[in-house]
């Protein structure tokens, strides 16, 4: 009969194992994520506009999935790029490039960014902003 | 004799409520001050960097602040009521509503288990989704199970033995 608070103690214990386990991979990938473990650099290369993503996280991410479109006025897609990756580590480096002229006659750029974070929180970001010269 | 039982009963009693308005402050404290905070600290993480360090409202809460607080005082309520009926059927069963009301709060805030932020800064928007199911089965396979069972068990053993001294003695 002694033995029942014990084992709701042991109980409790990998219970809380359990869920800190699950949360650490998501709380890892956000406090990394905060220090700019994640960038988006734009640069003019050539006829192209280069897009480079650098992930810095040690969270991996899998089933990546970029997406940039250059968006007219009405909405019309003027040219558009996207990549993907099986499993995106830190170190990597996605490479996306859309036309430069299409570039310059688009309105609005849309990102997409969709994953899962250490294969177990599915995510979907999506971002409109307006494009400036 | 009936002066000694008197004050072990009430002794037990005040040690019973002592503990329920402790795990009920712990229980407070976790749903009305800590889920918000945390659930803001995600909020802004996840959406300051992407939007240039530019200002970020605060996320709508699943629940008023008042809703919290009202929360909070049912599972003090519900710790104290479990805490002072120690040792009779009612003890489980409150415990049992106690942690299916945690998992259900727990949803909520967590909207769900599917994270929907939406923000704007000057042109610019950003809506993010993101699926927090896992945490969510996690708590309820590993946390609300057992926190139903386990005080069922205990009660019923505990009969179990109490029975089996009757029937010795």
């Amino acid at each position: 009969m002694d033995r029942i608070p014990m084992l709701g103690v042991i109980a409790l214990l990998v219970g809380l194992t359990a869920l800190a386990l699950v949360v650490a991979p998501l709380a890892v990938f956000m406090l990394q994520y905060y220090n700019g473990g994640l960038n988006v650099t734009f640069a003019l290369s050539g006829t192209k506009v280069e897009i480079n993503l650098y992930y810095n996280i040690t969270v991996p991410l899998e089933d990546f999935t970029i997406s940039i479109a250059a968006l007219s006025s009405n909405g019309t897609v003027l040219d558009s790029a996207s990549s993907h990756k099986d499993v995106l580590q830190a170190g990597d480096v996605v490479s996306l490039d859309i036309d430069a002229l299409k570039f310059a006659q688009a309105e609005t750029l849309r990102i997409r960014i969709t994953g899962k974070i250490a294969g177990l929180y599915s995510f979907n970001v999506s971002m409109e902003t307006p494009v400036k010269g | 004799m009936t002066g000694t039982n008197g004050s072990t009963l009430v002794s037990r009693l005040l040690r019973s409520l002592a503990m329920g308005i402790v795990k009920g402050i712990l229980y407070y404290v976790l749903v009305v001050y800590f889920a918000p905070m945390v659930s803001y600290y995600l909020y802004t993480t996840a959406l300051t960097p992407l939007l240039g360090g530019g200002e970020v409202s605060p996320p709508t809460l699943p629940l008023s602040r008042q809703a919290f607080l009202a929360a909070g005082f049912l599972f003090l309520g519900l710790s104290i009521a479990a805490s002072t009926l120690t040792g009779t059927i009612a003890e489980p069963i409150i415990r049992a509503i106690s942690a299916i009301l945690g998992f259900a709060f727990l949803l909520l805030i967590l909207w769900g288990g599917t994270l929907h932020a939406e923000a704007t800064v000057g042109d610019a928007s950003l809506i993010v989704t993101m699926d927090l199911k896992p945490i969510v089965i996690t708590y309820f396979i590993f946390i609300t199970v057992p926190s139903v069972i386990l005080p069922l068990l205990w009660f019923l053993v505990r009969k179990a033995h109490s029975g089996e001294m009757h029937s010795i003695k």
